[in-house]
């Protein structure tokens, strides 16, 4: 089902088919009985260019985060295949291009507090990675680098020898971006990076991001689960349901002009701090469905204001409906008011 | 639906008639909470009300005291909190200064409360049904059948399928949407007046938390219950609540309507947390943001406690603590220079 464009020396990262699936067994008294999968990351396809913000939202459970993992080859891909600058990432045979591949590519956490080793310090946290990546380094060497990492992301030299638990989450955080950032890497996946602070702290950090993005001129996958924030952030806005992708498009073009009628419900039920604006409201039906048993057909027809017989029969195609603008559903919703 | 859109003309705000009976009164509220690193100020000299079928929202960043004013409200603050002074007056009745048995007929019955995290709220060793019949059961003596019955209406009430069916099911067999159901249906099951909510849906997807805010907005509107809601999301206060208070540090800085208050916020506070948020509607370069964090409630700065991040801050604003002042009707802020700066 791949109905993306081919691919151009303009993109960093190129997913063809993606698939994760979790295996669940039961346990019995002599062996475990495989009963199914947990569909995480199901065909997935997308291209990431060089130099973008790519926003990918989507509720808990969604697979986000599985697919922001197995991108990193954190988690083994069960189908298809992840390309990074030419490269199969799954497929990297030794040590030395596993070691190229991560520092390519790095990671900033959601949770400040369990991604810093407490029994380090700052410097020893990021030093770590110098040890690893750049073996030459003198110890002064190195220590001159945690500085300026640590004074590029709003801190100060002397908070190098402190411990983890010293730091308030907006400055842990900060420490996990500079250790993102030692090895100068291409690509940054920050998975829920601002979810866990409060909107001022908030603020600073997603103002950090935003300058570091531009002065090394890095490609951020962001995701999260606030579309407020992937909004202010991101270039192009993808959204995901029980792991599939349904809707991809430029973040203007995502907020002003969805398609796909879970976009809209999505968009719909995010507040406005502006209490002038009478907004419709589209209250979705139900929970989300499971992502064991799926719904045959469209994932979303169980909880879709639009179902039709189709949506139960056949699944819809990821298509590109108007340049950029990509949706998975057979009857893609025209929007006569605005949402926001 | 739209609870913001009526209501809210600032003149006819304030004019004493039905509508504006004040059902709940808080003056000057101080709960301090003696730990062993010292006594924490978490709410210090907190005074607000919530007139009849209102819904007032209560908004801060972590740490503020909006939880602890709540739960102040209807004495329900533990050791090592000790609510050290203020009254909280309930139709005329000073909640503080009832007795046990007294206040247990007020809690659950006229006030209820629901919390953030649906799960630990609810007991897991007991059935859904059970839960809520027993709080009818207490308050009203009914057999335990007939509150089984009234338990199912309410759960159909507030939106949970095959609520016959469900209702001999425990809490883990619900999902987080549905367990805070549980939770709003137990806490409407005796028609209270007021409906405390803290941060009833920060730990649910956007899609549910708009589900739930929709079935508490239409209870309040059908059954002209008061709501005080907790939240540290602006937008939720702008789409759901008729006035705000803002809190900060243990005080509370400002308060008006919520009309009033997004498009002429006073306090300098206000002003940074609404430049803060990253909004939908809008393409923001870049955020504006506060130096510094929230205070040490143990050692907080004197004078005002917002000071030391405050752009204007003068001599006096370390010196002097501001006071709740009247702008215009029914706004007020504590801040010593509102009148002087601009939006």
């Amino acid at each position: 089902m791949v109905t993306i464009t081919q691919s151009s020396d303009n993109n960093l990262l190129e997913l063809r088919n993606l698939s994760k699936l979790f295996p669940i067994y039961v346990k019995g008294v002599v062996r475990k009985t495989l009963i199914g999968y947990i569909h995480a990351v199901d065909d997935v396809s997308l291209d990431i260019k060089k130099g973008e913000i790519f926003g990918l939202v989507g509720e808990s459970g969604c697979g986000k985060t599985t697919l922001g993992r197995v991108i990193l080859n954190l988690l083994p891909k069960t189908k298809g295949e992840v390309t990074f600058d030419g490269s199969k990432i799954h497929e990297l045979k030794s040590r030395k291009e596993e070691l190229w591949f991560r520092k390519q590519a790095q990671l900033i956490f959601q949770d400040p507090y369990l991604s810093l080793n407490p029994r380090l310090t700052v410097s020893g946290i990021i030093e770590e990675v110098f040890i690893i990546h750049n073996r030459g380094m003198t110890k002064k060497e190195r220590r001159e680098r945690v500085n300026q990492l640590l004074n590029l992301c709003g801190l100060e030299d002397y908070h190098a020898l402190r411990y983890p638990h010293e730091f308030s989450g907006g400055q842990r955080q900060r420490i996990g971006i500079a250790r993102a950032l030692a090895v100068e890497p291409q690509l940054i996946v920050a998975d829920e990076p601002v979810s866990a602070l409060d909107v001022a702290v908030q603020a600073q950090i997603l103002n950090l991001l935003k300058d570091i993005k531009k002065r090394f001129n890095l490609t951020y996958i962001f995701i999260a689960h606030d579309l407020s924030v992937v909004r202010h952030i991101s270039d192009r806005i993808a959204v995901m349901y029980l792991g599939r992708i349904v809707e991809l498009a430029p973040a203007e073009e995502f907020v002003s002009k969805p398609r796909h009628p879970y976009t809209q419900a999505l968009i719909a039920a995010i507040p406005i701090p502006d209490p002038t604006k009478d907004r419709k409201r589209i209250i979705l039906i139900g929970d989300v469905a499971s992502p064991i048993n799926l719904p045959s057909g469209c994932r979303f027809r169980t909880r879709c204001n639009f179902a039709k017989q189709k949506c139960s029969e056949e699944e819809p195609k990821f298509e590109e409906i108007t340049p950029g603008h990509f949706v998975a559903c057979h009857f893609p919703v025209e929007l006569t008011e605005s949402l926001i | 639906m739209n609870i913001v859109e009526q209501n809210i003309n600032e003149d006819d705000i304030g004019i004493p008639n039905q509508e504006n009976e004040i059902l709940i009164e808080v003056k000057d509220l101080t709960t301090y909470f003696y730990t062993e690193f010292g006594i924490v100020r978490a709410v210090d000299g907190v005074s607000f009300h919530i007139k009849k079928g209102e819904f007032f929202g209560l908004v801060g960043e972590s740490g503020c005291g909006k939880t602890v004013t709540a739960l102040s409200c209807i004495n329900l603050v533990r050791f090592p909190g000790i609510i050290e002074g203020g009254q909280v007056l309930y139709k005329g009745k000073n909640i503080l200064e009832l007795k046990d048995k007294d206040i247990r007929k007020i809690r659950g019955a006229e006030i209820s409360m629901i919390f953030q995290d649906p799960l630990s709220s609810l007991n897991p060793v007991f059935t859904v049904g059970e839960q809520i019949a027993e709080v009818i059961r207490l308050h009203e003596g009914v057999k335990k059948d007939e509150a089984i019955e009234r338990a199912i209406k309410l759960m159909k009430s507030v939106g949970i399928p095959l609520a016959r069916e469900r209702v001999n099911d425990y809490p883990h067999q619900f999902s987080g949407g549905m367990r805070q159901r549980v939770m709003i249906s137990r806490a409407l099951s005796c028609n209270p007046s007021l409906l405390i909510a803290d941060e009833p849906t920060t730990a649910l997807d956007v899609t549910i938390q708009a589900q739930i805010l929709e079935i508490i907005r239409t209870l309040q509107t059908d059954y002209g219950m008061s709501v005080l809601l907790i939240t540290h999301n602006l937008g939720i206060i702008a789409e759901n609540c008729q006035r705000v208070g803002v809190m900060y540090g243990g005080h509370i800085v400002e308060t008006a309507s919520v009309k009033i208050i997004f498009k002429d916020p006073r306090h300098p506070y206000t002003q940074a947390l609404m430049a803060a948020i990253p909004r939908l509607d809008e393409s923001i370069e870049k955020l504006q943001t506060l130096p510094g964090s929230v205070p040490d409630l143990i050692d907080p700065p004197t004078g005002c406690r917002f000071h030391p991040r405050c752009q204007y801050a003068k001599q006096t604003c370390s010196e002097l603590v501001p006071v709740l002042e009247k702008w215009t009707k029914e706004h007020m802020v504590a801040c010593h220079f509102h009148k002087e700066f601009n939006k």
